[in-house]
C-alpha cells in the first residue's frame, strides 16, 4: 500500500449526557467492525496486553443494511460478554458481504468469532456494563478512502 | 493494566481530522414558546411530521441547561409517532437519551397507535423500591459500617453480577410469568409486599415464549443482582417531613432510616429490547411508518410485532419486579444478621415499588373523553393522585407513592401523585434528578478526587466495586433534584412528603 493514503485505524469515545458513543475508523469494512469490537472492549473492560481468550464463540449475523449489521454485531458482543461474565478480548470478522447490486431486498451478512476471557482472570477487569448498542445516531459510511462508524450505547 | 482508548472525551471529527459527522439527533433545535413559569410548548407547526405539540416542564434554570440539548429535538421526534395523543411530554428531569429522551412520556391511542420499545428503554421496568424501618439514625449509627458491608455482600453488584447459579428454564419462565409473586412464593419476602408493588409486581400478558433464548441466557443467573451504572442500594435518613398525614400513611417519620433499591431487569430485559427494536426496525416499512430516529422503531399495537413485544416486555417487567423483590429480601436478611433481630420486628415493611421504564394501558381523559391509551414512560414515574381506582387501598386516600432519587451526595424525595398528573402528563412525573454531564466529563472534572473519601467526609459511607469510577455518578454529574421536584410540584404532578439524606450507598 505504499503511496496510498489510508485513514488510520482507531477509535475514541464520544460524549453523551447519559450514555456513551463510539467513533471508529478503518480502511475496510471487516477492519471497521473489528475495530468497533476493540472500542467496545476498551469501554467495558481493562484488558492487559497479550491476554488471550479462553472461550471462543462463532458469530453469524444477518441484517438488511450496514447500520443494522453494526447494531447486531455490537449487541452480539455485549450479550456474549454478559453471558460469560467476561471481556471480548479478540473479535475477528472472517466474512462480511452485502447484497448484489441488482438485489434491492438483499441482506448483509457477517461471519466471525469472538474470544472471551472471564473477568477476574489475570489481566482482565470489568469497567462498565453496556445494556445495548442503539440505533440512535448510528451510522456506518464510507469516508474518503476508508470507513467510519458511530454508535451510541446505553450504559 | 493498560488503557487503550486514545482519549476519553474530545471531538471525534477533529480527532481524526475530517469533516464533521452530522449531529446524532437529526433536526434543528425546536422553537419553544413559554406557557408559564414551569411549562414550555414545542409547537407542532414547526415540523410537518409532528402530530402533537411537545410540552416541557421546566423552570428558567432547568431550561437554561436544556437549550441546545438534543433532548428537546427528541421531544419533537417523539411527537411524530403514529397515534400519539395530547403532547409529547418531557418531565423536569429530561435529558438526552436515545430515540426518546430520558424523562419522556408519550401516550398513544390503543386503536391505531404504535408501541416503540425505545420508549420504554433497554432496562425494562427499571424502578425504585423503598423499604421503611422502625429505626432511627441514632439507633443505627454504630452499625452503619457493618450494615454497609453486609448489604454489599448480600446483594451481588457490579458488572457481571451473578447469583452463582443459573435458574432452570422452568424456574425462569415462572419468574417471567409471575414476577414478584414468584419471588414471594419462593420465600423471598412477604405476601403483603405484593399489595405495595405497582401492578402487584405482576404485569398481565407476559409470554416467556416471546423472550429469546439469548435473553433467557443473560437473565438466568442475574435474579437478585443490582447491576452497575446508576443502579444503587442506599440507606437514607428521613431528614424532613413536608406532609405529616401522607408521611404517616407511608409509615415515615423524621430521623427514620429507610432503604432505597434502584435497579431493573438486568441482561434479560436489555436483550428483550435489543431483539424487538431490531424486529420493529425491519417491520416499519410494511406498515408505512417513518420515524426521524431509527431508535424510535415501532409497530402498531395490534400488529404481530407489537403484540410480541408487549408480551416480552411484560415478561421482562416481571423479571425486574422479582429482582427487586429478591434484593429486598436480601436486605431484610442483612439487617437481621447485623442487628440480631427479625425483619418484622425491625419494621422493615415495603412502602412501595414503582417502575419508571414501562408501557402500560391506562384510561385517561383525551379531548373530553375517557380513552384507553398506551402510556410509554421512559425515565418517568407513574404518579396517580388520591382516589385513583388503580391504587392499593392503603394509599387511596393520599395518592400513589412516588420516589425521586437524587444523587449520592445530596438528597432524594418521597412524594405522592397529585391531580395535575392526570390532566397534563398522563399520570406521570419525574423519576430522578436527571444527568447534566456525561460520564467522561464527570471523570475529567473529578480527576484526582477521591469521591468515596469526599462522601465519607460528609457522613456518607460508600461501598462500590470500582471506586475509580464513582466520579461518573458523583453529584456534579446530576441536576439538583430539589429543583426538579420543585418544578414537578408546581406543575401539580406530585406533592412532596419527605426528604431523604444518604447514609450508606452501595454501587455496582
Amino acid at each position: 500500500m505504499a503511496g496510498t493514503t489510508r485513514p488510520r485505524r482507531g477509535h475514541d469515545l464520544l460524549p453523551h449526557t447519559a450514555d456513551v458513543g463510539l467513533g471508529v475508523d478503518a480502511a475496510d469494512l471487516p477492519g471497521l467492525f473489528e475495530e468497533a469490537a476493540s472500542a467496545l472492549t476498551d469501554l467495558l473492560a481493562d484488558v492487559a496486553p497479550h491476554v488471550e481468550a479462553s472461550t471462543w464463540k462463532a458469530i453469524t449475523l444477518e441484517a438488511h443494511d450496514l447500520p443494522g449489521l453494526a447494531y447486531a454485531w455490537l449487541n452480539e458482543l455485549i450479550a456474549l460478554g454478559d453471558i460469560h461474565h467476561g471481556a471480548v478480548v479478540t473479535a475477528m470478522v472472517e466474512r462480511l458481504d452485502g447484497p448484489a447490486q441488482d438485489d434491492a431486498d438483499g441482506s448483509w451478512h457477517l461471519v466471525g468469532r469472538a474470544g472471551i476471557r472471564a473477568y477476574g482472570d489475570p489481566g482482565v477487569r470489568a469497567l462498565r456494563q453496556a445494556k445495548s448498542a442503539t440505533y440512535h445516531g448510528l451510522l456506518v459510511e464510507r469516508r474518503g478512502d476508508g470507513w467510519t462508524m458511530r454508535a451510541y450505547l446505553d450504559v | 493494566m493498560t488503557k487503550r482508548i486514545r482519549t476519553l472525551e474530545r471531538d471525534h471529527d477533529r480527532a481524526v481530522g475530517r469533516p464533521a459527522v452530522r449531529h446524532p439527533v437529526p433536526g434543528d433545535p425546536p422553537r419553544l414558546e413559554r406557557i408559564d413559569e414551569v411549562r414550555w410548548r414545542i409547537p407542532r407547526d414547526q415540523r410537518p411530521d409532528m402530530r402533537v405539540d411537545g410540552l416541557v416542564f421546566a423552570d428558567d434554570d432547568l431550561m437554561s441547561n436544556l437549550r441546545g440539548d438534543p433532548a428537546l429535538v427528541q421531544v419533537a421526534n417523539v411527537a411524530t409517532l403514529p397515534g400519539i395523543v395530547g403532547a409529547s411530554l418531557a418531565m423536569p428531569d429530561v435529558h438526552w437519551g436515545y430515540g426518546f429522551p430520558i424523562g419522556g412520556v408519550a401516550a398513544v391511542r390503543r386503536d391505531g397507535g404504535v408501541i416503540s420499545p425505545g420508549g420504554i428503554g433497554f432496562d425494562i421496568n427499571c424502578g425504585v423500591r423503598l423499604i421503611r424501618s422502625d429505626l432511627t439514625h441514632v439507633d443505627l449509627a454504630k452499625h452503619l459500617d457493618r450494615l454497609a458491608d453486609a448489604l454489599f455482600a448480600a446483594v451481588p453488584s457490579g458488572v457481571g453480577a451473578s447469583i452463582g447459579h443459573r435458574l432452570s428454564r422452568a424456574e425462569l419462565d415462572g419468574v417471567l410469568r409471575n414476577g414478584a409473586r414468584w419471588a414471594v412464593g419462593a420465600g423471598r419476602g412477604w405476601p403483603e409486599d405484593l399489595d405495595r408493588t405497582e401492578e402487584g409486581g405482576n404485569l398481565e400478558g407476559a409470554d416467556p415464549d416471546e423472550v429469546s433464548v439469548r435473553a433467557h441466557q443473560r437473565g438466568a443467573d442475574q435474579l437478585g443482582t443490582l447491576g452497575s451504572g446508576n443502579h444503587f442500594l442506599e440507606l437514607d435518613e428521613v431528614d424532613r417531613i413536608y406532609d405529616p398525614v401522607a408521611a404517616a400513611a407511608l409509615g415515615l417519620f423524621e430521623a427514620q432510616v429507610v432503604i432505597f433499591i434502584h435497579c431493573g431487569s438486568r441482561g434479560l430485559g436489555h436483550q428483550v429490547c435489543t431483539d424487538h427494536v431490531a424486529v420493529m426496525d425491519r417491520a416499519m416499512g410494511r406498515y408505512g411508518i417513518e420515524v426521524p430516529d431509527r431508535q424510535l422503531a415501532c409497530a402498531p399495537l395490534d400488529s404481530p410485532e407489537g403484540r410480541a413485544y408487549l408480551a416480552a416486555m411484560a415478561a421482562a417487567a416481571n423479571f425486574a419486579w422479582a429482582n427487586r423483590q429478591s434484593i429486598g429480601d436480601a436486605v431484610r436478611g442483612a439487617f437481621e444478621r447485623v442487628l440480631g433481630r427479625g425483619a418484622r420486628g425491625l419494621g422493615l415493611d415495603l412502602v412501595y415499588d414503582v417502575s419508571h421504564n414501562i408501557a402500560k394501558f391506562e384510561t385517561h381523559r383525551v379531548d373530553g373523553r375517557d380513552v384507553e391509551v398506551c402510556v410509554h414512560r421512559k425515565g418517568a414515574t407513574r404518579a396517580f393522585p388520591a382516589g385513583h381506582p388503580d391504587l392499593p387501598a392503603v394509599y387511596r386516600e393520599v395518592g400513589q407513592p412516588v420516589f425521586v432519587p437524587g444523587d449520592m451526595g445530596r438528597c432524594s424525595f418521597v412524594a405522592v401523585g397529585a391531580e395535575g398528573s392526570m390532566t397534563e402528563s398522563f399520570g406521570s412525573t419525574c423519576h430522578g434528578a436527571g444527568r447534566n454531564m456525561s460520564r467522561h466529563a464527570a471523570l475529567r472534572e473529578l480527576r484526582g478526587v477521591d469521591v468515596a473519601a469526599d462522601l465519607a467526609a460528609r457522613g456518607v459511607i460508600v461501598r462500590a466495586e470500582r471506586h475509580d469510577l464513582l466520579a461518573e455518578e458523583a453529584s456534579i454529574a446530576y441536576k439538583d433534584v430539589t429543583a426538579v421536584v420543585d418544578v414537578a410540584e408546581r406543575a401539580g404532578q406530585l406533592r412532596r412528603v419527605a426528604r431523604l439524606r444518604p447514609l450508606v450507598v452501595v454501587k455496582g
